[in-house]
């Protein structure tokens, strides 16, 4: 799968403000499944934009995006098939529980056996809160329970939406382990935006916003 | 999963006055409907003529017509026979009274004389016919309209005559020829005797077959198609055209005091049982309108109540709408549940109420049964609510879908 950008600027930003932008108001920008690519930039740049972009999420920009050697019928299908997404406000919901918010996702796709969920859980750290409500958690378990979720899921690429801000580095670690495993497992690229300067996957390419 | 987290969002209580007030609605307006449509033949006297408003009226014929005159005028001491009928400045002036909604006449055969034989009654008398608009014939509607159609090659001339005649025939005449055998009649076996009719004036004589079909409470006369009067009329009668004495009159509001006032002083005549079963009527009719507007009322504001209840609990639940559509669950998906969560609730609200109507109805036509002969016709009422359920049902689940959309999606 390919995802071309060519010529995108939010319709929300003026044109002198994405000048010095690698990607936005760029011709031809292709970004390669199987490859991991580091959006990086300051806050307020439009790096969650870029993403939510991509996932359709929001279509509130100039220029066009296409997805490319891959067949769907609508963005529910790239959504539920082609690209996976940690949003940054997570997008769980709050009176389930974590393992409710995960097979709810599970449920839609059946990619994941309720054995493979366990094991990811138990992982990360949070076997013993599945029955938790999310409501009841910590930021930095949300996140988790966000990863998982999105993992829940075929794809060909994953994006992650400064993934990590809310982690300490021993998940951090044990994270970025389940998912280069993932991504390899599924040949999948990797789109992760990000503040700082903390490089934990290693990239085939970054852009500056 | 999706149905663990959307039914935490609905409002139980909300939703049981919904199902209340819609069953409510529904129970009253399949009642009134049901109750007015068994009424209707008490309402209308069981009869074959006079479906609507029409009322008989004729001129007065009293003493002081021969003296006074007024528009009448006098030869000796008996009537003017041209003071009975009405001419065409009174008939004009009659429809422009606000209470007259439609004016026609009577047609009456004259200048030629009529006899009827029915062997199987050894009866043989002369008659008379009169004819009137096929518009206040109850019979002639799209099951039987060729019953009530004559036609010159066939020589058949279908009949209506009085119930009373019928009386007549079974109390005082059958009983007054007793020795010849003569047999009791019902109105059906009537129905099924044949008779000849023989028209007779200088012009020629002519010879028909005839039938009863049909009887009436509110015509005092002996009823025949239009068509064939006016044939017999420039046929065999002197005038060629019949003058009217008899109108029927159609009004738009009975219960109006300006009508007994205006045929008072013009001298004419009604029958004021006529005038007041009208009135009845009409106030029947007007209680089941008021009925069933209230339940109309009810319907729509429990309709109302669940549609802005259903969009309070969308825009409520706003985040967790638009984060299902954001993993993946498409607008179908996400509007399952409340689509079926309102469409079941509907269809059991209506449905129990079908069944509570069902079984009033029941209840009253025994009591009704004990009261009236009433031949109780099979309602669609049933069928016509299901499939009226199942529109609105669908309308519904149009209308909680674009909502769902419009959140999800804008």
């Amino acid at each position: 799968m390919i995802i071309n950008l060519n010529n995108i600027k939010p319709s929300y930003m003026s044109e002198s403000e994405v000048s010095g932008s690698d990607v936005y108001l760029k011709k031809n920008i292709n970004l390669e499944s199987g490859k991991n690519y580091l959006f990086k930039a300051n806050s307020g740049s439009g790096k969650s934009s870029i993403l939510n972009f991509i996932y359709q999420s929001n279509e509130n920009f100039e220029g066009s995006i296409q997805y490319k050697n891959i067949r769907y019928k609508n963005k529910i299908d790239i959504r539920k098939n082609f690209i996976s997404y940690v949003f940054q406000d997570f997008k769980l919901f709050g009176n389930l529980s974590v393992w409710d918010n995960i097979k709810i996702k599970n449920n839609l796709t059946g990619h994941k056996t309720d054995k493979e969920i366990n094991d990811l859980l138990n992982k990360i750290g949070l076997g013993e809160k599945k029955d938790s409500l999310v409501n009841k958690l910590s930021i930095g378990q949300r996140q988790r329970t966000a990863i998982v979720r999105s993992l829940c899921q075929p794809f060909k690429f994953l994006l992650l939406d400064e993934p990590f801000s809310n982690l300490d580095e021993d998940n951090i670690t044990i994270i970025t382990k389940i998912l280069n495993n993932e991504l390899e497992n599924k040949a999948a690229g990797l789109i992760v935006t990000t503040l700082n300067n903390k490089y934990l996957f290693s990239y085939n390419k970054i852009f500056k916003l | 999963m999706i149905w663990k987290l959307q039914f935490k969002t609905f409002l139980p209580l909300q939703l049981f006055g919904y199902a209340i007030t819609l069953c409510i609605g529904v129970i009253i307006i399949l009642t009134t409907y049901n109750i007015y449509s068994d009424l209707q033949p008490i309402l209308k006297e069981e009869t074959d003529v006079f479906g609507n408003n029409g009322v008989v009226i004729s001129k007065e014929i009293s003493d002081a017509s021969t003296v006074i005159g007024g528009f009448n005028s006098i030869k000796g001491n008996s009537i003017d026979r041209s003071s009975i009928y009405f001419n065409d400045e009174e008939i004009n002036n009659f429809k422009k009274q606000s209470f007259v909604d439609d004016i026609n006449f009577f047609n009456t055969a004259s200048g030629f004389n009529i006899y009827l034989y029915i062997s199987e009654l050894g009866l043989r008398t002369d008659i008379f016919f009169e004819s009137i608009p096929d518009k206040y014939l109850e019979i002639v509607n799209e099951q039987n309209k060729n019953l009530w159609k004559w036609n010159e090659k066939e020589k058949f001339i279908p009949i209506i005559i009085p119930k009373d005649y019928l009386k007549i025939l079974n109390l005082s005449y059958a009983e007054s020829k007793k020795s010849s055998g003569i047999p009791l009649l019902s109105y059906n076996s009537v129905k099924w005797m044949k008779g000849e009719v023989i028209l007779k004036s200088r012009f020629g004589k002519e010879k028909f077959t005839c039938q009863i079909v049909g009887f009436t409470e509110k015509v005092n006369s002996i009823l025949v198609p239009n068509d064939f009067l006016i044939w017999a009329n420039k046929n065999y009668g002197d005038d060629k055209q019949s003058r009217p004495n008899k109108l029927i009159v159609e009004f738009n509001n009975t219960s109006s005091s300006d009508i007994l006032q205006y045929l008072k002083n013009n001298n004419y005549e009604i029958n004021k049982k006529d005038i007041e079963f009208n009135k009845l009527i009409n106030i029947f009719k007007i209680a089941f309108i008021l009925i069933f507007v209230i339940a109309a009322v009810i319907i729509t504001l429990s309709i109302s109540f669940v549609l802005l209840s259903v969009n309070l609990i969308f825009q409520k639940n706003k985040t967790t709408l638009i984060n299902l559509y954001n993993i993946g669950y498409n607008l179908q998906k996400i509007s399952f549940l409340y689509k079926i969560i309102i469409s079941g609730i509907t269809l059991v609200s209506i449905i129990t109420a079908l069944i509570i109507s069902t079984l009033v109805r029941n209840i009253y036509q025994k009591n009704l049964s004990s009261l009236f002969e009433i031949n109780y016709i099979k309602n669609n009422i049933p069928i016509i609510t299901l499939l009226a359920t199942i529109l609105f049902i669908l309308l519904l689940n149009i209308i909680i879908k674009k909502r769902i959309k419009k959140i999800i999606i804008n």
